[in-house]
């Protein structure tokens, strides 16, 4: 069986690495898909506070990261989707250059890597440092992230992000700017907005998992601007749904969203 | 001389030169020489080139080695004398790359913990995009 990991890297802290990857695993579960999720960021856990089904994986040393690469030729994960730590260097990314990617293509395991950009230039460099190591070993897909700013010149006007996008074809998603208000809400509550619109507990305060919603979030106005924000990045998520899907060629396409 | 080769006053015309050499057959050393007198007024011995690619294919071979084993950053080591490569100009595979390792698609980017990218102006960036693009078109 085949495998695809995604995996979030190169990431600054606070460049929505770990909010890239929420809208990723709730689009793939609205897909009909079960990522097996994993949280390899031993100092937030913010995976695992948002998904508690996620594996929390230990890091002790650079090859605990082996367990990625163990779970996906045990054929039992389809697509894996990996969190690492905020701000992960060298260390990490020297267990990716150790990984044998030619042999495990040829085992149907492929790597996806998860930018995060925002208008710091620190969250272009740190990406572009993953890139430059693993190159096209990968497949990419970059969310853009508007939070702190509409304008990404690090990424757009630089030397080595044009060459990046004109060589690699990695996939973007832009995630737009998002009421500050929703958004601590969200982060206060562990929610992911697909928890909250799905919720069929609106009257007992609760999501669709069952956690509770606050004074704000369960409001028929906002519920409507986040299902509408979700909807503008599911869309963006299935002209990338190849890297997911791969044998279905791009599933996604077509679907309503919302 | 030891360490990287950061001085070279060829450093900002490496991408150009390495190309020139990957074409096949590879454009001489001459006609380099003549083209970079031609074109930047820069004056170079046939030697001088030829120095350089090889100081440049050893320094990548280093860096190559330095990335399997858990060492700090190339710009990170050295002397605090020596001025980085500008990254515009920093070719993992150049010359003499192993073909049978090398990656089906090149992209031109040295890790580094300091901000290194290279701003580009409108016409630069347009003149990049449209070089990138026709690049692509030969290769399909």
């Amino acid at each position: 069986m085949s495998s695809t990991i995604l995996f979030t890297a190169g990431a600054k802290g606070g460049s929505g690495k770990s909010t890239a990857a929420r809208f990723l695993v709730t689009y793939l579960r609205e897909h009909g898909a079960d990522p097996f999720l994993m949280d390899l960021d031993d100092e937030n856990r913010t995976f695992s506070r948002f998904f508690p089904e996620a594996r929390s994986v230990p890091i002790k040393k650079k090859s605990s990261h082996d367990v990625l690469v163990h779970n996906a030729l045990s054929g039992n994960y389809p697509l894996i989707l990996a969190d690492l730590k905020a701000g992960t260097g060298r260390e990490v990314l020297e267990w990716f250059l150790d990984v044998p990617f030619e042999e495990l293509r040829a085992n149907q395991v492929t790597f996806v890597c998860i930018g995060s950009i925002t208008s710091s230039p620190d969250s272009v460099q740190s990406f572009l440092n993953w890139v430059g190591e693993l190159r096209d070993q990968v497949s990419y897909l970059v969310f853009k992230n508007l939070k702190d700013g509409e304008t990404l010149p690090d990424y757009e006007d630089t030397h080595e992000a044009i060459e990046f996008r004109k060589t690699l074809n990695p996939s973007h998603v832009t995630i737009p700017r998002l009421d500050e208000e929703y958004q601590t809400e969200l982060e206060r509550l562990n929610l992911t907005i697909s928890e909250l619109i799905d919720s069929d507990q609106l009257q007992q305060g609760l999501s669709a998992r069952g956690k509770p919603l606050g004074d704000i979030l369960p409001q028929l106005l906002v519920r409507a601007r986040l299902r509408n924000f979700q909807r503008r990045i599911y869309q963006q998520l299935d002209d990338a749904s190849h890297l997911f899907f791969p044998a279905q060629g791009q599933k996604g396409k077509g679907i309503a969203h919302g | 001389m030891s360490g990287l080769p950061f001085q070279s006053k060829l450093a900002p015309f490496e991408r150009e030169i390495v190309e020139l050499r990957r074409q096949r057959p590879p454009f001489p050393y001459r006609r380099i020489v003549e083209l970079l007198k031609e074109k930047y007024g820069i004056e170079m011995t046939i030697n001088g080139v030829f120095a350089f690619l090889r100081t440049r294919r050893k320094w990548d071979r280093r860096a190559a080695a330095e990335s399997k084993t858990p060492t700090p950053p190339i710009h990170s080591q050295g002397s605090h004398s020596r001025q980085p490569v500008p990254p515009t100009v920093i070719t993992h595979h150049p010359l003499g790359s192993d073909s049978s390792t090398a990656p089906r698609k090149r992209f031109n980017y040295t890790y580094s913990n300091t901000y290194n990218l290279t701003r580009l102006t409108p016409e630069e960036k347009a003149a990049l995009e449209k070089r990138l693009d026709e690049e692509k078109g030969r290769q399909t």
